[in-house]
């Protein structure tokens, strides 16, 4: 084996620049007029943006991804939104600077979860939809970008399902209902998602959120296991200062960790998918 | 190693752009070498370094008269390249290409500059976790300290340690025995 002396020598050997070139003393004060000349305003000159779909955006604040959720209403989610959410998550995953996505809802809905009239639409449809809902959680799950959510509000069915799949979910006080109320209106939840609750929910929750039904106020959703902590007031600004911590722990042992932790609820969740289709 | 940092403080200076000059000054020519020795064209560099100048000039204000600036000013070139890299990827992904990836590894990939030894080392470093490249790079390239590394990265100085000790150690294991027998 090298000893650190040896490979220290070697990397300072390695430098493939001693030193940039000066400017000309005449460049210099262009570039620092030109500088100074300009207005000093609140723009964000860090700050890129990508749009993937009408209500999905993703802003690059230095090592976090901010995905912006709004839909102008009660943020529900389609097969392109999900489509879009997990884009979202390739291209975090390929940039090699990001290390957490903050994912945030619009004020006063996180999301209300599947489009409704998709369960009126062919088999097939209803199939697609609910396996690119498992893929989006699974790859949420199981991502080396940490994952931050701030639920802005109302987060039912599969918008409480994203909630699960987050490391940190941070909640708001307000009238605000959370939960899976699929069964109380009448549709079997995914064996698949039921898996993943197990592993998220609290075991005293477990059954009354999935069997029941049952919507929690936001005070009663973090002893559920929906979210972690509420704030009081700017819940955005928390999930991304969170999300900063998340993004500057190690990757390697946050990867190796959640691979013992996940590895066994992720290989379930598959193993039901494929039994059951969908 | 590096030389010591002039006294930048606040207090020193009559007003805001002074003090912006006086920085500029002293850090500008690091700053373009710090995105030049990571294969960036000498032009975009250019663009990169006025990029970190004006990211200054806008929130000089908020910066502590006690900081360092050098550190601080390497955390933005960072974002800045980052933006100029996820700038390229589009460009490819507009013009069809199929390996996004590789065409980011590209980009990272170091010039040719220095002996087969230093190639070879940097060849290796390519071949690690990003974060793990960039302490390295930052420690052996920048000599920073583990405290200014801190600061760069927005982690503490005991994290940096860890950091730098496992990558080291990863390093070492891409490197195998080629550089080993060669110890005195």
């Amino acid at each position: 084996m090298i000893t650190e002396t040896k490979l220290d020598s070697l990397l300072a050997h390695s430098n493939p620049l001693p030193m940039a070139p000066d400017m000309s003393s005449a460049d210099k004060s262009l570039l620092l007029k030109s500088i100074c000349d300009r207005q000093i305003d609140d723009t964000d000159l860090l700050l890129e943006t990508v749009k993937l779909h009408d209500s999905v955006t993703v802003e690059f604040r230095g090592q976090v991804a901010v995905l912006n959720f709004d839909d102008g209403n009660a943020n529900l989610l389609t097969i392109p939104v999900l489509q879009a959410f997990i884009q979202a998550i390739d291209l975090c995953e390929a940039d090699s600077e990001i290390g957490a996505i903050a994912i945030i809802g619009r004020e006063g809905f996180f999301s209300a979860g599947l489009e409704r009239s998709i369960f009126f639409e062919s088999p097939d449809t209803v199939n697609k939809c609910l396996g690119t809902l498992a893929e989006l959680l699974m790859r949420l799950y199981e991502s080396s970008t940490r994952v931050a959510v701030a639920c802005t509000g109302h987060a039912i069915a599969a918008g409480a399902l994203l909630l699960l799949a987050a490391d940190v979910r941070i909640g708001t006080t307000g009238q605000f209902k959370i939960g899976m109320n699929e069964v109380s209106i009448g549709i079997t939840l995914p064996s698949w998602a039921t898996e993943f609750a197990r592993q998220r929910l609290s075991n005293r929750a477990f059954q009354r959120a999935t069997a029941t039904g049952h919507l929690y106020p936001p005070v009663e959703a973090i002893d559920a296991g929906f979210v972690d902590q509420l704030v009081d007031g700017d819940v955005i600004s928390a999930v991304i200062s969170e999300a900063q911590k998340l993004a500057i722990l190690d990757p390697i042992s946050y990867g190796e960790t959640t691979l013992s932790s996940r590895g066994e609820c992720l290989s379930n969740m598959r193993a039901l998918i494929k039994s059951s289709g969908r | 190693m590096m030389k010591k940092a002039p006294d930048l403080s606040q207090s020193r200076w009559r007003d805001r752009q002074e003090r912006f000059a006086a920085i500029f000054e002293a850090y500008h020519r690091h700053v373009l070498t710090y995105a030049m020795r990571r294969s960036i064209s000498g032009a975009d560099a250019q663009d990169i370094a006025a990029l970190v100048f004006e990211v200054l000039w806008q929130k000089l204000d908020t910066l502590s008269s006690d900081m360092e600036p050098l550190p601080w000013l390497y955390g933005v070139a960072r974002c800045c390249l980052a933006n100029h890299r996820r700038r390229l990827l589009t460009q490819e992904r507009y013009r069809g290409a199929l390996n996004h990836e590789a065409t980011l590894r590209e980009q990272a990939t170091p010039d040719e500059s220095g002996d087969e030894e230093a190639q070879a080392i940097r060849h290796a470093l390519s071949q690690l976790a990003p974060t793990d490249q960039e302490v390295l790079r930052l420690s052996a390239w920048e000599e920073l300290s583990h405290a200014q590394i801190g600061s760069a990265l927005s982690i503490s100085e005991n994290a940096v340690s860890i950091r730098i000790h496992r990558a080291r150690k990863r390093l070492g294991e891409k490197l195998g025995d080629s550089f080993s027998s060669q110890e005195t």
